[in-house]
């Protein structure tokens, strides 16, 4: 009889259980639900520092619920991909674009397309003129190469010949990371000459820019495009070389004809092949940005509009030059290895 | 033995409701348990989501005072950008703000309840505030050397965007705690709205079982009362009818008087201890009857006979129908043995009277003998009959019709 009662109780009790554990598992379900999709159009695939932007949106993703569907290109300047995946992202209703434009206007009227269907834009790392993005997230490509052309004074003292190869004519990055450079040396030139050379016209500019040549953006091209300035300009001093590929071409190129040291060379960003040549010598010194914080703010904006919060047009995330002795430095070893920390 | 039986049955019922009532008291103890394990879980979470509240008020209060202090330092490195004041006094307030965004930092980190991404993007943030520490000492040991221009642009290009990204970073620092937070109050709400839904249904299911329960229990309570009642008519049925049989193997059919069996039954054990009279009689010739008459005849005659020894001497003797035609005496205690003799003698007597039977009158003599039986004589009955016999059989040898008495053998 005894038994029989504990039988009707174990089985209330495993009901009540069952209810329970039902009530507790639809309730976690309802939580992993999504906010939605953030599209990252990024520039070439293969290439470090839109691996770490790459990572940086993923982290903001995970901490704010959103997913990101992130798109890149095989070769550099296909504004048509990235043409294509602005389409896929209104068309499928993206919350979010993250977009480093391989063009300032080309991509103009795709984004205003997504303008009109109410989806925010942010670009990264290169911006578009575009009236209608949100906010601009990335260094200022002009005051990266203008803080790139301040360290000819430590780099070259004695002034010299200078080739400056751009990974893109009409991408604006890399347009202003020139812009900027030919600024400083220009502003360099000049103070040297307000010294100077006010009353001797004789006397010539300390740096000379020989010529600036546009790269495909790979290494190879880059490769051979540097080692075609070294045979013409016997004289040449240094190489300024505007992002991560066409930095490692021109090393490539200064290596393989032996000339370390004597032709120096200012570039971009810091992944491991350029922190290796920075360790040969090969690489002077190199703009290093944080693409890891671009993606993680990039994404934390696009959530901050959709709550309609508001964020600044344009966010500087700052650009630092390094060298073999600064290379260490915590904040520093934080923008080279964020998905290390 | 029916009463013995309802007592049984009785108590039968008491001790089933006495299982059932532990086994409710049991259900009641446990869902009590239940319910203050509950309480204590709904207390548990009232008070890890006041600490939890608690923490972040702290945590979000550190990063505030931390953000307004960098905010601070750059209103001072503005200053002496923009060449407004002593840059000494901006110099000695940047310092004393570091020091106030260690200790807040220390603060910050003594306190618990910090998600890893908050963490994680708490150590970006610092990394950077002493990234900008660092820069802003390096610049102040050149600060003599740089023209206005050239330290606005420093400031503008290489100061401010690791100023402001580390204050972003703050911010999403706080961010991260507050939807930690909600995260974690979204969670004490689902667990409390579980726990208030296993409450309904423990009470709702707690309810249905107690009915369902005792409408068990009511049937089987029903189910003994009527299985009892059954096997009470049962037995008393079965009583009646070993009653019957017990009454039949006693008694004579024909006669209605009680038979041999009842004799053995009723003397077997006064055999040993009793003094008492006892007298066997058989009628003489009574075989004729049944052959000149027959059998249907002969019984009717014995019918008659039983008939008139019952009415005349049952007052003095318990008479028994030994066979069809004799029958036995066993005098009550007060009759002496003389008036034994005698009534032996009025029985004879009364046996060779005429009976008028199916419109013919018959008349036969008996036989009769008497044994004054002293304790411990016979230890059977069939040797008291044998005695008692033997003298009947004398009687008829000697022409019937008179009594002869055993102990004068």
């Amino acid at each position: 009889m005894n038994r029989k009662k504990t039988g009707i109780i174990g089985r209330l009790a495993a009901g009540a259980l069952a209810l329970s554990m039902a009530a507790v598992s639809s309730g976690c379900q309802q939580q992993a639900q999504s906010n939605g999709t953030i599209y990252v159009i990024a520039q070439t695939r293969g290439v470090q520092f839109w691996d770490l932007l790459k990572v940086g949106t993923e982290d903001a993703a995970n901490e704010l619920n959103y997913t990101i569907a992130y798109f890149d290109t095989e070769s550099a300047n296909d504004v048509d991909a990235q043409r294509t995946y602005i389409q896929q992202a209104i068309a499928n209703d993206a919350k979010g674009i993250v977009i480093a434009p391989w063009s300032a206007t080309e991509l103009n009227s795709e984004l205003e397309k997504a303008y009109t269907a109410q989806i925010p834009v942010i670009t990264v790392s290169s911006s578009a003129t575009y009236p209608g993005v949100d906010s601009y997230v990335g260094s200022d490509n002009t005051a990266a190469g203008q803080i790139a052309g301040r360290q000819l004074a430590s780099v070259l003292p004695d002034g010299g010949d200078i080739v400056i190869i751009g990974h893109s004519a009409t991408a604006a990055n890399a347009t202003g990371r020139i812009q900027g450079f030919i600024d400083s040396v220009n502003a360099i030139n000049a103070q040297y000459k307000a010294a100077y050379g006010e009353q001797n016209t004789s006397i010539k500019d300390p740096y000379n820019l020989v010529t600036t040549e546009y790269s495909n953006g790979q290494r190879d091209g880059t490769k051979e495009l540097a080692a075609q300035a070294l045979k013409e300009h016997p004289d040449l001093k240094l190489i300024y070389a505007t992002n991560e590929n066409s930095t490692l071409g021109v090393c490539d190129a200064i290596s393989e004809a032996g000339k370390t040291g004597q032709v120096k060379v200012i570039g971009f960003n810091s992944n491991d092949a350029e922190l290796n040549y920075i360790q040969q010598g090969v690489l002077t010194g190199t703009m290093v940005q944080s693409p890891y914080n671009m993606g993680y703010l990039g994404v934390r904006f696009i959530d901050k509009l959709q709550s309609n919060e508001e964020i600044r047009s344009n966010y500087d995330t700052g650009a630092i030059y390094v060298t073999s002795s600064n290379l260490n430095d915590d904040i520093i070893q934080l923008w080279i290895h964020p998905d290390k920390q | 033995m029916a009463k013995n039986k309802k007592t049984s049955a009785s108590s039968a019922k008491a001790s089933s409701g006495k299982g059932e009532q532990g086994g409710f008291i049991a259900a009641g103890i446990m869902l009590l348990l239940f319910s203050i394990i509950i309480m204590l879980l709904i207390i548990n979470m009232g008070r890890t989501s006041s600490t939890m509240n608690q923490n972040s008020q702290r945590s979000q209060a550190c990063i505030d005072q931390i953000n307004s202090e960098v905010l601070r330092v750059n209103e001072n490195v503005l200053e002496i950008v923009g060449g407004i004041g002593s840059s000494a006094k901006n110099i000695e307030e940047i310092s004393l703000s570091f020091r106030q965004i260690s200790a807040l930092e220390a603060q910050y980190e003594s306190i618990g309840g910090h998600s890893d991404a908050e963490l994680r993007r708490y150590d970006s943030a610092k990394k950077f505030t002493e990234g900008y520490h660092q820069k802003l000492l390096l610049l102040q040991n050149n600060l003599g050397g740089l023209n206005q221009e050239t330290m606005r642009m420093l400031y503008q290009q290489e100061i401010a965007p690791i100023a402001f990204t580390s204050t972003e970073l703050f911010e999403a620092t706080v961010d991260l705690n507050a939807l930690n937070v909600r995260a974690m109050g979204r969670q004490v709400a689902m667990v409390g709205s579980a726990t208030m839904g296993a409450i309904a249904a423990l009470v709702v299911l707690g309810e249905i079982g107690i009915f369902v329960a005792s409408r068990i229990a009511a049937k089987r309570r029903e189910d003994l009362e009527k299985r009892t009642q059954q096997a009470e008519a049962a037995a008393n049925k079965f009583k009646h009818s070993q009653q019957k049989m017990a009454d039949l193997a006693t008694t004579n059919i024909l006669t209605n008087m009680k038979n041999r069996y009842a004799l053995e039954n009723d003397i077997t054990e006064r055999l040993e201890t009793d003094q008492f009279n006892i007298a066997l009689f058989d009628m003489d010739q009574f075989r004729s009857i049944n052959d000149n008459y027959g059998y249907d005849f002969g019984d009717e005659y014995l019918a008659q006979i039983a008939e008139k020894l019952r009415s005349d001497f049952s007052q003095f003797a318990e008479i028994y129908n030994i066979t069809g035609n004799t029958f036995a005496f066993v005098f009550n205690r007060e009759i002496s043995d003389a008036q034994a003799e005698k009534l032996s003698g009025s029985v004879i007597m009364n046996l060779a009277a005429p009976f008028s039977i199916a419109n013919l009158t018959v008349a036969l003599t008996a036989s009769g003998a008497v044994y004054h039986y002293l304790p411990g004589d016979c230890m059977n009955l069939s040797g008291v009959l044998v005695r008692l016999d033997n003298q009947v059989r004398n009687a008829k040898m000697q022409g019937g019709n008179r009594v002869l008495i055993v102990n004068q053998m």
